[in-house]
């Protein structure tokens, strides 16, 4: 009886959701063939032996795996089902009741809707503000690497350091800031910058700003670097201005990667935290709450673990729904240059 | 009036002068290869006057107007890539009409004109696709029509056959020969390739070190080249080159001598200088016969199929005196003088 044909090797594109599963299939036949094929001899032992030593290979990755994102996450499915404090976790089931809270809660929703808008809003802004320093540099100096290096500082700088520098400098009393709009003769007495939403917000994406774009401004740079050879000249030649170039060459060319750094970015706002919590936590009164503030007072405040534990898995969900299209948007961008 | 006319034109990165003054006219009509060593300045020069690098000195002119404070899409000319620059995220189409679209014109008129050039070099199925479904030859064409679509007055070409394979590089380059006869375009064309050069040109202007260093048909700069580095940059296998001493030939520092000049006798034969075949090169049509001279110079030379010699043969080797190259010390040709003593050698 021939033996039935196998591949030893598998292309990493199979390493998805059922290459354990076809790992195990293959192992099973492997024995199966073992046991009920007589021509099976010393070569297909050592063989089997190979292919079961081929997990151990996995191994890292798959502790890795379940360590860090499985455990975690049916722990909070666990405790979103719950009846649970920080104290006393796992008290009773609970049911889906943690998240018809969590839904009924109108402040819950705010919170929501105003994390969504923030993380567009100031992604918008930051893909922009980057891509527009990025351009700047790349014609001014081609040679502009040493500049771009000195915009990792702001990067380098602790969120809690980012915080604490902009809470000075937006400070009424003595703030940089205020103190120089009262020199120039701009305003009559200090602005109270974290008192009002608005200004709350604005002060909060100012220094969201100062610290991401120059990070977004790398990223473009690096697109901006991966433009086909002669083409902006060819665009030159054919008379296109500045504008026009940019436009009808420029932007179609790095739109694939625009739209990632577009996305990286829109996570990184999603978890916005640090500058809340230290310009205006959360104040005045829930302006400035994002969902993972909300989440953090919840649990770390409240101690109500379960509703918490729901409301991050509703969040989840959201930031799913919000990212999907942009993912969408950069696959099919990518597949229209590949 | 010429199409192109420059004069002292100079360029210098910082303290690099990497053209230093060039003077050239430009007959319309005229197909001017631009050849030399990489590094001699020619595709510096060319960019120059498309206007994709700024002068240091001197002065453009294209059809008799000065072009120097003009941007690049108004001197007039368009510019074929050695890669080729197309768009990658427009279809072929709208590569050859960009400039057009770019200028305002009517939809139907685009259409018209890049239709036209489409047909100019044979892309007619192939509108509607993306350049990176074109072959490498197909590519070369959508960048030549994108060119044509423009209608300028002089066309440049910066080595437009180096990305090609060699049997695609012939079919293009006699495609660019028949399109030229065709249009009556001027061309502007630059190349590192001497057989480029040879087969395209009216008109050769080989520069070395950023300037000039002759300028005229193939044929003058082969049979009379003007400086020694001529003699060896045209011409395959290169010339045969002797110190001029040697020879018996006072005044010249080195002669040379073109391969199919030099004429093979057996070891018999009085006269010429006695060498030994090394080995031979079976090219089919021709034979290149590789030398060893007493004074342990290479020499090679190119005999007709056939031809007996062979590996390890003693020859005599000699010449004809209305072959013989002289230079003198400072590479410049020396005219041929009368007086010169045949064949002998001493």
């Amino acid at each position: 009886m021939p033996m039935r044909e196998r591949h030893a090797f598998s292309s990493p594109r199979d390493a998805g959701e059922g290459f354990i599963l076809k790992e195990t299939t293959m192992a099973l036949g492997y024995a199966a063939d073992a046991l009920t094929t007589p021509e099976f001899d010393a070569d297909g032992f050592r063989r089997l032996g190979r292919f079961l030593l081929r997990p151990l290979w996995l191994a890292p990755v798959a502790c890795a795996l379940i360590v860090t994102t499985l455990y975690p996450f049916v722990f909070l499915v666990a405790l979103s089902l719950s009846k649970s404090s920080l104290g006393k976790p796992f008290r009773a089931f609970a049911g889906l009741k943690n998240y018809a809270l969590a839904l009924g809660d109108g402040e819950f929703i705010a919170s929501l809707l105003r994390t969504v808008a923030y993380a567009l809003l100031s992604s918008a802004i930051q893909v922009a503000a980057g891509l527009a320093l990025a351009l700047l540099l790349f014609t001014l100096l081609k040679g502009g690497r040493f500049l771009l290096s000195l915009f990792l500082l702001p990067l380098m700088t602790p969120p809690v350091m980012v915080g604490v520098a902009w809470k000075l400098i937006l400070a009424p009393a003595g703030g940089l800031l205020n103190g120089t709009l009262l020199r120039l003769g701009l305003v009559d007495e200090p602005v109270s910058f974290l008192g009002s939403a608005a200004l709350a917000w604005a002060s909060i994406a100012l220094a969201d700003l100062w610290q991401w774009t120059p990070f977004v401004a790398i990223l473009c740079f690096a697109a901006l670097s991966s433009l086909p050879e002669g083409v902006d000249d060819a665009a030159r030649l054919d008379g296109a201005g500045p504008f026009e170039r940019f436009w009808y060459i420029t932007l179609p060319l790095i739109a694939a990667p625009l739209a990632a750094i577009f996305l990286i970015k829109l996570i990184f706002a999603f978890k916005l935290f640090d500058l809340t919590y230290i310009l205006t936590y959360g104040g005045p009164g829930f302006a400035t709450t994002t969902t993972g503030f909300s989440i953090f007072r919840l649990s770390m405040q409240q101690f109500e673990v379960a509703r918490a534990a729901a409301e991050t898995l509703i969040f989840a969900a959201l930031i799913g729904l919000v990212t999907l299209p942009v993912v969408r948007l950069h696959r099919a961008l990518e597949r229209r240059e590949a | 009036m010429s199409a192109i006319s420059l004069s002292g034109l100079a360029k210098s990165y910082r303290d690099v002068p990497v053209v230093k003054g060039v003077d050239l006219d430009i007959a319309e009509g005229e197909f001017v290869v631009l050849v030399g060593p990489s590094g001699c300045g020619k595709s510096t020069l060319l960019k120059m006057i498309a206007g994709l690098e700024e002068l240091s000195a001197g002065d453009i002119r294209i059809a008799g107007r000065s072009v120097v404070d003009l941007a690049p899409a108004e001197r007039e000319l368009a510019m074929v890539f050695q890669s080729y620059a197309l768009y990658p995220h427009m279809t072929v189409a709208g590569n050859i009409g960009f400039a057009l679209r770019i200028a305002g014109l009517p939809r139907a008129e685009i259409d018209r004109r890049v239709r036209a050039a489409a047909a100019t070099v044979k892309l007619e199925g192939l509108l509607d696709r993306y350049p990176r479904a074109l072959s490498g030859g197909q590519r070369q064409r959508v960048a030549i029509a994108r060119a044509l679509a423009r209608q300028p007055k002089v066309l440049l070409f910066d080595e437009p056959l180096s990305n090609l394979d060699a049997a695609l590089r012939q079919e293009t380059r006699v495609e660019i020969a028949r399109l030229h006869k065709a249009l009556k375009a001027t061309i502007l064309y630059v190349t590192h390739d001497q057989v480029e050069a040879m087969t395209l040109a009216d008109r050769i202007v080989l520069m070395n070190n950023g300037r000039i260093e002759q300028a005229g048909t193939p044929l003058d700069l082969y049979e009379r080249p003007a400086t020694l580095f001529v003699a060896r940059f045209l011409g395959t296998p290169a010339i045969n080159l002797f110190g001029a001493a040697r020879m018996g030939l006072p005044g010249a520092a080195t002669v040379g001598i073109r391969p199919e000049h030099l004429l093979l006798e057996d070891a018999t034969h009085p006269g010429g200088l006695a060498a030994r075949v090394e080995f031979v090169e079976e090219l089919g049509d021709v034979r290149l016969i590789h030398l060893l001279t007493e004074a342990d110079e290479k020499i090679v030379a190119k005999q007709p199929a056939g031809s007996p010699w062979q590996a390890g043969q003693s020859v005599r080797v000699s010449w004809r005196t209305e072959h013989l190259h002289r230079f003198d010390l400072a590479g410049q040709r020396l005219d041929d003088a009368p007086e010169q003593r045949p064949e002998k050698a001493a």
